[in-house]
């Protein structure tokens, strides 16, 4: 048998499970060259659930064949490089925090009162346990740059007015997949889907959007689900039960001495 | 005829002391190629079974059971539950039997971080399967609470691998860190302290392992549904057949009465052949080596009585002749070369094995060191061996040369002898 | 005795000695061939083991780092992605100014994760020129998918086949490269597969991606490295003739050893490997040792029977007048004209085994199958005898002193026989 597991793709069997955003912050303005349209649609979808700067109550629910788990959390964003995310409940987790800047993450643990940097071998883990890895949290940093989108659909499909928008990562773009393709309600342009796909064109994973509520006149999907094809059994749901825009935080609130402090 | 034999016997005996610088000089001669023989079958004996008792002492065993899943994926879940410990304990009495957890995980210390293996064994069983706890380089193996850290909070022990020790500098008494995915979708995280550093056993381990007791790893993994692996140490290394089939029974009857969870897969025995087929290759590899020497040796060793029975005989010509001429037999002068071969042949066996023996048996308790030049060991195929080889004495063998020279030392002075008998006595004589 | 007789000269007790010998041609004839026997199989068994061994070491310098290498101190203690050395190309040049008859290769070497849209696994990230470096002609028939890598093409990568089935790429599939950088941050680089390979070195077909030295020079500009100055992780130095090492090893050291710099051959590279090869090697010294051992004790019976049996002769020699000394003398010459033949005839048949399996080699493949591969490195399945001139002379003394020792005793008893002892039979 052997025995030479490297930390790595132990990490990745676990967590086998492909890469997206944390939270679907991921999908920001392409700057150059795209239809007004599709610039407008994404950077819509990125005002969605941050605005300039966000604080949020919400709820992960992991299914897993070997396992259920659902935490309580508080979330804070500044922009696309800074997020901090801490444990409330369960009373077992509670105070764990993550914390990212730019690419990289820290974990705060209570039970030993240590921080510890996620290395290069560990970002293809699970995050908490969930369908997300840690590089889904960092890839959001540099979505602009990786993808190119247009609008490759417009009308009715499934009885829902929708426009379809594909990002293609452009070739030298460090990603793993070969398209993304998300889907948006037309009139009030709520995201409905995100389907990700490997370079054969086969569907890797899908997260679903629904649940959508009016904050700050935007509708906002409250509920989006991670569900990895391989799979059936399994996905990750995260709900909002509460989220505010432009709180004041300040970039200094996302450092290690705060990831420490805040328990 | 007996009587004739009985005679033939006798003159046979005489003959040889008529000689008796010569006889000697035959027996010495054969005697050596005997030891020769012998001293080699031991030497690669010694290794073959050294191998094999790396591969198993060490670390394997001799059987080990896992689940299907484990043995693929080395799936976390795919654990035994705890009652299959005390059900293989009962199917086989005469056996020692460890269990064994395993995970990855991220150790840090001070300022570097590197990936692990994790691996919990039970300290009070796994000494008495393998020799894994004994071969300590620094420290002491022990297992369990350690004195809480600088801050206060708790730690364990753990035992690690000599060049993970290296890479992330750590000492005995160092701290460490482990961080991993727990069983239940947490992060599983503690803090330990190092008790002991291993001398390097096999390749992965020295370089990947962190050695922890059953009770912390529940701990860190949250995982108590029981046991990814279990190492048996049978009585009988030689027929593994036998505890590995009783095994397999006893497995399929827990199975039927106790259904496992289908995602781990089937309970399964493997021996360390299956294990470890690196290793097992290399045996074959060696045996046939074996063979290809063992003939290398064997030829030469009975060159050496041919040769020697030649002279012996050739020497003895002109005796031959007299004893022609006077009317002796060509078929009875046959018999009573045959027979002092034989007397010769039997005196050479027992003064070579009896040497060889001895030999053999020194070799067997003091081996041949090479720690002078290797400290440490050496690798082989992701095993490391202690610097020393060591013989095995196997009677079987010991008996075989004898048979292999004995036959030998006949047929060769069969050769010669009949060669003179053909031949007129005038000719022989002059 | 001595004054009445005087000297016989060398000259006549050789070619005594010489007819002697052919006077019990059988005996002699039974002699020589045993030696020779036993001989050719020491030459035979000695080159196998030498042909195999080097044949590992061979293959070991070609899939690494050569026979000599330069790279950062205290690389090799602790190999991390952060140590390099900065001014590759001026050190490439101090390191050519030398004219090392040989090939010197700029490498980059890598801890990386590698990840696709399924899988990620830890993998080591080797750099190279790819039309020049001497693991082109090594792993290119590996090849089994694919192309190999086009000079420049900074974005290709070559995998192993184990690895491309957990990946599950194939020729053309993304790879996303992330590496660690000091301090603990990461960096990543996307290489694309060009082409699969299965050098059934189990440890490489699961560990190792082969890269253009421009894709991993990408991560080294990301650890702050200067390209321009073409950083480099190390040089690895291939010498055309491998006896010259010592001498290369010690100009390089004296050329380029600094604080950060260090030069290594092969053996401070992998102890791992020398230790495999001098286990086996002690191991196989026992079994010689015994080897020579039935060698030299065919030749001792042989010459003392023989001696023996001349009790009669050598009493007669004395009776007409011939001086111990002298008989000593020529018994003593006896042996060492029958050492020289032993010898002569010993290398005619030892010579020609090895010749012959020097050339046609020996094929282990079907003993052995995939089981060549240890210590890192593989054994070619067809294993060419091979003979240094070192155990040329090895040989012939162990063979030619052994000979003649056996000769010193019969000699000194043949000198005690007293004339009147001899002729009472």
């Amino acid at each position: 048998m052997k025995r030479d597991w490297a930390a790595a793709d132990v990490a990745a069997t676990g967590g086998k499970l492909l890469k997206l955003a944390l939270l679907p912050l991921c999908l920001l303005a392409p700057v150059t060259a795209v239809a007004l349209e599709v610039d407008e649609l994404i950077r819509h979808m990125d005002k969605l659930w941050r605005g300039n700067t966000s604080a949020a109550v919400m709820t992960m629910t992991v299914n897993t064949r070997r396992y259920q788990r659902t935490m309580t959390m508080e979330a804070w964003s500044r922009g696309k490089d800074y997020s901090l995310v801490v444990v409330r409940k369960p009373i077992k987790d509670k105070d764990v925090a993550t914390l990212k800047v730019e690419e990289n993450i820290w974990n705060y643990l209570p039970k030993i009162n240590r921080v510890t940097k996620i290395p290069a071998s560990m970002m293809s883990g699970s995050w908490m346990g969930s369908h997300f890895t840690n590089d889904d949290l960092v890839k959001e940093s540099t979505f602009e740059d990786d993808y190119a989108s247009s609008i490759t659909f417009e009308g009715e499909r499934g009885g829902q007015a929708i426009y379809e928008i594909t990002a293609i990562p452009n070739p030298d773009a460090a990603v793993v997949w070969g398209k993304v393709i998300i889907n948006f309600e037309q009139t009030s342009l709520a995201p409905l889907q995100a389907l990700y796909f490997d370079e054969e064109g086969l569907l890797v994973r899908t997260m679903t959007f629904d649940q959508a509520r009016e904050i700050d006149g935007r509708l906002t999907p409250m509920r989006m689900r991670l569900q990895p094809e391989d799979k059936p059994e399994e996905s990750t749901t995260i709900i909002y039960e509460k989220i505010d825009f432009d709180v004041p935080l300040e970039a200094s609130f996302f450092s290690l001495q705060n990831l420490k402090r805040r328990r | 005829m007996t009587s004739n034999l009985a005679m033939f016997v006798f003159i046979a005996w005489r003959n040889i002391w008529r000689y008796p610088i010569r006889s000697l000089l035959t027996v010495f001669a054969l005697a050596g190629g005997l030891i020769i023989v012998i001293l080699y079958s031991v030497l690669l004996e010694g290794m073959t079974r050294q191998m094999v008792t790396y591969a198993t002492d060490m670390s394997t065993g001799h059987l080990q059971l896992h689940r299907r899943a484990f043995i693929d994926d080395q799936d976390l879940y795919a654990t035994l539950p705890w009652s299959y410990l005390n059900a293989a304990e009962t199917a086989l009495p005469a056996a020692s039997v460890a269990p064994r957890l395993y995970a990855a995980g991220l150790a840090s210390a001070q300022a570097s971080s590197t990936g692990v293996l994790i691996k919990a064994v039970d300290a009070a069983r796994e000494p008495r399967a393998t020799r894994l706890l004994d071969s300590v380089r620094s420290g002491t193996a022990e297992l369990g609470p350690a004195s809480d850290s600088t801050d206060g909070l708790p730690r364990a022990n753990v035992v690690v691998g000599t060049q993970l020790a290296k890479n992330l500098k750590l000492q005995v008494d160092s701290e460490l860190i482990l961080v991993t995915q727990a069983a239940d979708g947490s992060i599983g995280n503690g803090l330990f302290r190092v008790a002991a550093i291993l001398k390097p056993v096999d390749t992965a381990f020295d370089r990947t392992g962190v050695l922890m007791s059953i009770d912390t790893y529940q701990s860190l993994m949250s995982l108590d549904s029981g046991f990814h692996e279990l190492a048996v140490k049978t009585p009988d290394a030689e027929n593994l057949g036998t505890g590995q089939a009783l095994l397999q029974q006893t497995l399929e009857r827990l199975a039927r009465e106790q259904p496992l969870d289908e995602l781990g897969g089937a309970a399964v025995v493997r021996n360390w052949r299956e294990i470890n087929p690196t290793i097992s290759d290399m045996l074959k590899l060696s045996q046939s080596m074996v063979v290809v020497i063992g003939f290398i040796v064997v030829s030469l060793a009975s060159l050496g009585m041919l040769n020697t029975m030649l002279m012996a005989v050739h020497e003895r010509t002109h005796e031959f002749g007299i004893l022609l001429a006077i009317g002796m037999k060509s078929r009875w002068l046959m018999v009573m070369v045959l027979i002092e071969s034989f007397l010769l042949a039997l005196i050479s066996a027992a003064i070579g094995a009896a040497l060889g023996t001895w030999l053999g048996r020194y070799l067997q308790t003091h081996g041949i060191d090479f720690s002078g030049t290797m400290p440490d060991g050496y690798d082989w195929a992701g095993m490391s061996f202690e610097p020393v080889m060591r013989g095995y004495l196997d009677p079987g063998h010991v008996v075989n040369a004898c048979l292999i020279m004995t036959l030998v030392a006949m047929l060769s002075s069969l050769l010669p002898s009949w060669r003179t008998v053909r031949l007129k006595p005038a000719e022989v004589m002059r | 005795m001595k004054a009445r007789h005087g000297h016989l000269p060398v000259t006549v007790l050789l070619l005594l000695a010489w007819r002697n010998l052919w006077r019990h041609r059988r005996r002699t004839l039974i002699t020589l061939s045993s030696i020779a026997f036993g001989f050719g199989l020491a030459v035979l068994f000695i080159g196998l083991n030498d042909g195999a061994h080097n044949s590992m070491i061979r293959n070991a310098i070609k899939l690494g780092e050569g026979a000599i290498t330069v790279q950062p101190r205290g690389y090799q203690e602790a190999p991390a992605n952060h140590k390099y050395l900065a001014r590759g190309l001026s050190l490439q040049t101090q390191v050519e100014q030398l004219h090392i008859a040989g090939a010197v290769d700029p490498r980059i070497s890598l801890q990386v994760l590698a990840s696709t849209a399924h899988n990620a696994v830890g993998a080591g990230l080797e750099g190279f020129i790819t039309d020049s470096d001497q693991r082109v002609e090594m792993l290119r028939p590996f090849l089994i998918e694919g192309q190999w890598l086009q000079p420049g093409d900074d974005r290709g990568i070559l995998i192993g086949d184990s690895m491309a089935r957990k990946l599950k790429a194939k020729p053309g599939s993304k790879v996303v490269l992330m590496a660690g950088k000091r301090g603990g941050d990461s960096q990543v680089h996307l290489g694309r597969v060009r082409g699969i390979f299965d050098s059934h070195v189990d440890d490489l077909d699961a560990f190792l991606i082969l890269g253009d030295i421009g894709l991993t020079r990408r991560f080294l500009a990301g650890e702050g490295a200067d390209t321009r100055l073409q950083p480099i992780t190390r040089l690895a130095v291939y010498l055309d003739d491998q006896s010259q090492l010592a001498y290369w090893k010690t100009l390089l050291r004296q050329a380029v050893d600094s604080e950060q710099v260090q030069v290594l051959d092969w053996r401070e590279m992998m102890p791992q490997l020398v230790q495999f090869i001098a286990v086996d090697d002690a191991g196989n010294y026992v079994f010689l040792t015994l080897i020579l051992v039935l060698v030299v004790f065919g030749i001792i019976n042989t010459v003392l029977m023989s001696v023996l049996e001349r009790t009669r002769e050598f009493g007669l020699l004395r009776a007409l007048g011939l001086g111990r000394y002298q008989l000593l003398l020529l018994v003593f010459c006896e042996s060492l004209v029958l050492s020289l033949l032993a010898v002569l005839l010993g290398w005619v048949v030892g010579g020609g085994t090895h010749l012959w399996f020097a050339t046609n080699g020996l094929d282990f493949s079907a003993a052995i199958g995939d089981a060549n591969a240890m210590a890192g490195t593989f054994m070619d399945s067809v294993v060419y005898t091979e003979l240094s001139t070192q155990r040329v002379l090895q040989l012939t003394g162990i063979v030619f002193g052994a000979t003649l020792a056996t000769g010193i005793y019969p000699a000194l008893k043949a000198a005690r026989v007293t004339p009147v002892a001899a002729l009472r039979t």
